[in-house]
């Protein structure tokens, strides 16, 4: 199973001009300029293939931090 | 039948139809009174406009009011819905439309999705509403092409036309002038068949877009 660790690494991989070191564990993902509907998707994609878990929607929107998502992750496995 | 029964037949269909459509996270209905304060906000929010082909000025509450009443009758040549979330708020998280319906040539416009409430930006309400769209203009319609732009750079607009199969027909230069430059606008479409035979092949399922974009995403990088 991934630590949080890695799967902030994976998290901050879905985004293209946002500064890696700008996001971490409690990081408020929403907030971020470059959060888009796209970069959404990409993390859902992310999570289904490192995973193998299927997000839904609530999962993405009650999330406030990164590490929120991780724990909606890890309660899927 | 006269051309204006045909065109009267056709719009009390798409009254019909345009109600009520459910998805799974959203669903869509025509604008309400209530929507005019949310879409005042969007079309005032210079971050989400930013890279819109729309120009990006500054709009009175009155003007977006006004605007949105008149895209409240049902017209058979455009549509105008409201994105809703399908939980327990049924707030509007958005608005789309479809533009330029031509029933001789049996096209019409994408013209293109805003998601405002960026609690919503999960990539779910957004995946959904184009594949509604698309649904929407080949198999309820009947249409045989549907077509749409946007600016050269915009990643989410660019990136949705790989991802549903829509094909890039060619470039405008400089077509847009916003954020103190000038954009080339990306023009594509995806036509009938096209469409239907990817859904038999599965390419719209949840599962096979989400594989799509990693590749897509991969490459570009």
């Amino acid at each position: 199973m991934k630590t949080l660790d890695e799967f902030v690494v994976l998290f901050a991989e879905q985004f293209d001009d946002t500064d890696k070191s700008e996001i971490n564990a409690s990081t408020v993902f929403h907030k971020l300029d470059e959060w888009s509907s796209l970069i959404g998707l990409s993390v859902i994609a992310m999570v289904d293939e490192e995973f193998d878990v299927a997000l839904k929607g609530d999962d993405v929107k009650n999330a406030v931090t990164v590490e929120d998502l991780y724990k909606n992750v890890i309660a899927k496995l | 039948m006269l051309i204006e029964e045909v065109i009267s037949f056709i719009s009390v269909r798409m009254a019909d139809l345009i109600f009520n459509y459910m998805g799974k996270t959203v669903f869509f209905r025509t604008f309400e009174e209530e929507d005019i304060d949310a879409i005042y906000h969007w079309k005032n929010d210079d971050e989400l406009n930013k890279m819109t082909v729309g120009l990006n000025r500054k709009i009175c509450r009155d003007d977006v009011a006004k605007w949105v009443r008149s895209k409240m009758p049902h017209n058979p040549y455009e549509v105008y819905w409201a994105i809703c979330a399908n939980d327990e708020t049924k707030k509007i998280i958005g608005y789309a439309q479809l533009t330029e319906i031509h029933f001789i040539n049996s096209s019409a416009n994408f013209s293109g999705i805003v998601i405002g409430d960026r609690a919503y930006q999960d990539g779910f309400a957004w995946i959904e509403t184009y594949l509604f769209i698309m649904e929407y203009a080949f198999e309820r319609l009947g249409l045989n092409r549907l077509c749409g732009s946007s600016i050269l750079g915009h990643k989410d607009s660019n990136n949705i036309g790989k991802l549903l199969f829509w094909t890039k027909e060619g470039v405008l230069r400089q077509a847009v002038f916003k954020n103190g430059i000038y954009y080339d606008l990306n023009l594509g479409s995806i036509l009938k068949n096209e469409y239907f035979s990817h859904k038999e092949n599965g390419d719209f399922e949840l599962r096979a877009i989400l594989k799509r974009l990693r590749s897509i995403r991969q490459n570009n990088k």
